[in-house]
């Protein structure tokens, strides 16, 4: 054991090296194309309702940040909330579906055509139900990340070894025992990867929904911009919307890493 | 078969209401077998049957350690479901200590190649498992987690793994997790102990060495196993009786009696007697997978 130890550590010290360029990568491929899009803009002298600098980009995030910031916290909610219920109802979901063979049989097809159909085409039919306002924005939201946890816990559960099964079962484990020891626990690396995913689909949906009807969000903030042409305006709101989801995404990615640090098979220890 | 009634280091629980203290002298139905199958089929698949046993017949004494070899295929792992009730027989019978099997057995120890120890779970953690399952011991877990700790604690001692109580399965080499699931598979004291092959992925030096581990632990506790392997250097180190499978559709073809004293040490492979029942098994199952019909139906060396 102890040199296997010393091995690893070995390779480790030369890639905690390179870990400041990891970390910094990011933001160098960032900077780059930002100042390369500068330069495109004033070389080729773009229109700015065309495509705006990013100067001038972030002077508008600077000058406009109450409006932008007033939006934004809107669409943060339903969309926070859209992905909730997505959690909770897909969790179940997943759970369902992963651990009774009826049900996957009889509800799979219908998830799957369900997930295939555009979003946008459902937004006006949600507006019909419920009027314009919150509610189309949180359930788009749901509609959008639902999928990708149900798909992922079912996985989960599924593919559970079946020597695994045979051992508990021989003990006297009930399908509830399956699932409460070894299913759910095993499902947990699979939900918590799903949970990234879904967290910037649900973005998508609420900004979709948004910008179909509702009098307020990021979505609607764009898309009247883009009605006055101000486009600096609309990709400023594009801007804050991906960044809300980078940061969405990091928070679920450390959440993961904090839950199911067991699936993450360290480097040292191989 | 041997008939003579055995105490026992561990006490036999059962389903139904049979409980068997370690003094008591064990009163066996069925002529002193534990496990009886008699004339047992069985077929998969409902349009391409497949015959996985045909007239299949086994006794088992309690207390013995039975092995069970055969050309691969043979339907061994149908033969273990069968046992432990995760299968019904689609004829026949098949008898656990005087009681029809006719569902789950809920207290027999199983060990396959595969360690399947649970990833985000302490070795201890691990082996204490059973007892949050097993009927008798689910409700006193709680209160009494340090007892149960304490049983797999000494267990883990005597497989000779002390010092890994707290780390992860993954962090353990294959020889290592295979014994910590044998552990898994022994710390409720089971009566019936099932073993799929469990040292088949093994180095041969980590394989030898748990045979050693396996044999003093029985030695010990005196369980019932049925261990099926392909190898048959282990089946005679290990066995009190060497089972012969047919190929597909199983039954037993032979049965060897192993007359070699325990503890049986590296030196044993080496006796005469030893060397003879290998070469002799090793024919056998040559000829089986040749396709040669064997003449006579049951052999025993002396």
């Amino acid at each position: 054991m102890t040199e296997v130890r010393g091995n690893a550590q070995q390779m480790v010290v030369p890639a905690s090296n390179v870990g400041w360029v990891l970390t910094a990568a990011p933001w160098l491929v960032c900077s780059v194309a930002l100042i390369l899009w500068q330069v495109v803009c004033n070389v080729f002298s773009v229109p700015d309702y065309i495509l705006p600098p990013p100067t001038q980009i972030f002077a508008v995030l600077v000058n406009t940040a109450g409006p932008i910031w007033f939006h934004a916290k809107w669409t943060l909610a339903t969309t926070c909330i859209g992905f909730a219920l997505s959690v909770i109802l897909g969790l179940l979901m997943g759970i369902a579906v992963g651990s009774f063979r009826m049900v996957y049989a009889g509800f799979y097809p219908l998830l799957i055509g369900f997930n295939s159909v555009p979003k946008v085409a459902v937004v006006p039919i949600l507006v019909v139900w419920f009027g314009i306002g919150a509610v189309p924005a949180v359930l788009t939201a749901f509609l959008m990340s639902f999928f990708p946890i149900v798909v992922n816990v079912a996985t989960g559960l599924a593919t559970v070894e079946p020597e695994l099964e045979d051992v508990l079962r021989a003990l006297g484990a009930k399908k509830r025992d399956l699932i409460l020891k070894v299913g759910l626990p095993r499902s947990l690396p699979y939900f918590f990867a799903s949970l990234k995913i879904a967290i910037t689909l649900a973005f998508v949906g609420s900004v979709i929904s948004e910008s179909i009807a509702s009098s307020r969000g990021i979505g609607t903030l764009m898309v009247r911009a883009a009605s006055d042409f101000r486009i600096s305006l609309v990709f400023a709101g594009l801007i804050v919307t991906a960044a809300m989801g980078i940061i969405m995404y990091v928070a679920f990615a450390i959440l993961e890493s904090r839950m199911t640090g067991w699936a993450v098979r360290r480097p040292e220890v191989q | 078969m041997s008939a003579s009634p055995r105490s026992l280091g561990s006490r036999l629980q059962f389903r139904r209401g049979h409980e068997l203290g370690p003094h008591e002298r064990c009163t066996m139905r069925n002529g002193g077998n534990f496990l009886s199958i008699r004339n047992v089929h069985l077929t998969y698949g409902r349009r391409d049957k497949t015959e996985a046993l045909k007239e299949f017949d086994l006794n088992v004494s309690l207390g013995e350690f039975v092995a069970i070899v055969g050309p691969s295929g043979c339907g061994k792992s149908s033969l273990m479901k069968l046992v432990t009730g995760l299968l019904l027989p689609s004829q026949g019978q098949i008898k656990v200590n005087g009681t029809v099997v006719d569902g789950p057995l809920k207290i027999v120890g199983m060990a396959f190649q595969n360690p399947t120890l649970l990833p985000w779970r302490k070795v201890l953690s691990n082996i204490v498992l059973p007892f949050e399952i097993v009927d008798e011991h689910r409700h006193k877990i709680r209160s009494q987690r340090h007892v149960y700790e304490e049983k797999a604690r000494r267990l883990l001692n005597a497989v000779g793994l002390p010092e890994v109580e707290n780390r992860f399965p993954w962090q353990l080499s294959g020889g290592m997790q295979q014994r910590v699931s044998l552990c898994r598979a022994l710390v409720h004291e089971p009566a019936l102990l099932l073993l799929d092959e469990p040292f088949g992925a093994l180095d041969a030096f980590t394989r030898e060495d748990l045979w050693d581990v396996l044999q003093d632990l029985w030695m010990k506790r005196k369980f019932t196993v049925i261990f099926v392997t392909h190898d048959l250097h282990e089946a005679v180190y290990l066995a009190d009786k060497i089972h012969v499978m047919s190929r597909r559709p199983g039954r037993i073809i032979a049965s060897y009696d192993v007359p070699i004293a325990r503890p049986r040490r590296e030196e044993t492979a080496f006796e005469p007697v030893f060397i003879d029942i290998v070469h002799s098994l090793r024919r056998l199952i040559k000829l089986e997978m040749d396709g040669r019909e064997h003449a006579g139906a049951t052999r025993e060396v002396q």
